[in-house]
């Protein structure tokens, strides 16, 4: 089976169809918990990043301010995520050919895997080595923020 | 009322107004930046907004937090406001005769008044809690208040696509 024919699949069961075919503010209540989760991920990638490049909390640890940037990176990621998810089952062929869509998921797998491995490796080095720490701090940056925009574009193509 | 409307149909009706409106690339682009202005200027002070409820970087100084991320709340609310002011020249009378943005005015409206709350009434005895994990309870209610109201704000401003 390819993909298309898989979301044929899970476009027509009873859940799918029952998405779709839901009042139109089901879908805006889900839009609505997934830009206030954006906005709380964006602002915790952003309150990290500032970290790391020096340009805020200079004076306070590293290791302080990406721990409880983390907590709220991780409460706006799973709201994101989830309402996402319920977002794209509504209309899971239609989301899958838009290519800002598919720029959107590329991005996200590519900022989670580096988050998760690099960025954490290298940023809780960033006493001994700044210029890596402000190196993954900007690659950071740029895939979170290449996430949102891509993501804000999809409903316009 | 009627200037306001007057005003809105010259701009919808501008040059510049419509090649924005049907552009197929320039539109989606404010958008994007939009939403970026939104993570520094909403998104941190969401962040400064918990540190004042008491909830996160307790034990950070709080006068700490406040300045350091100030000049990027700023610059992101400038950025917000520009790119939102470059979308109601496409948008704006499709803007005003929509529910969503009345209510997302109002809310901008109590948000400052919020502000002014803070900076006026209890910024200026900052010196006797800045350094408490949790401040008094005026100053959380503050906090609280602001992030609430913003996040209005940002749901009524995504519901307009769809009570348009």
């Amino acid at each position: 089976m390819t993909i298309l024919e898989i979301l044929r699949w899970v476009q027509d069961t009873g859940f799918g169809v029952a998405l779709r075919k839901s009042n139109h503010l089901v879908g805006a209540a889900f839009q609505l918990v997934h830009i206030i989760g954006f906005v709380l991920l964006l602002a915790s990638v952003t309150l990290i990043n500032l970290r790391l490049l020096g340009l805020a909390f200079a004076r306070e640890a590293p290791a302080r301010i990406i721990g409880a940037g983390n907590i709220l990176l991780g409460i706006g990621l799973a709201a994101a995520v989830l309402s996402g998810i319920l977002i794209f089952l509504s209309g899971p062929v239609r989301y899958y050919s838009n290519e800002f869509f598919q720029l959107k998921m590329l991005l996200l797998i590519a900022a989670v895997l580096f988050q998760a491995t690099l960025f954490a490796w290298l940023s809780r080095r960033a006493a001994e080595r700044p210029f890596a720490g402000k190196a993954v701090a900007v690659a950071s940056l740029l895939l979170w923020f290449g996430v949102g925009v891509s993501g804000r574009i999809i409903g316009f193509v | 009322m009627s200037v306001l409307y007057d005003f809105a149909q010259l701009l919808y009706d501008s040059d510049f107004g419509t090649a924005l409106r049907e552009s197929q690339y320039a539109f989606p682009v404010i958008e994007g930046t939009h939403l970026l202005g939104l993570a520094f200027s909403v998104g941190l002070l969401a962040i400064v907004d918990l540190r004042l409820a008491g909830v996160v970087l307790k034990d950070a100084p709080l006068l700490d937090v406040l300045r350091q991320l100030r000049p990027f709340i700023i610059g992101g609310f400038i950025l917000t406001f520009a790119t939102g002011s470059l979308l109601f020249w496409a948008l704006s009378i499709k803007l005003l005769v929509n529910p969503a943005f009345p209510v997302k005015f109002l809310f901008i409206l109590l948000a400052g008044a919020n502000f002014l709350w803070f900076e006026l009434g209890l910024a200026p005895g900052a010196v006797e809690w800045a350094n408490h994990a949790i401040p008094p309870i005026k100053v959380r209610v503050a906090g609280w208040t602001s992030l609430v109201l913003w996040s209005v704000v940002v749901m009524a401003g995504r519901l307009i696509p769809y009570l348009g």
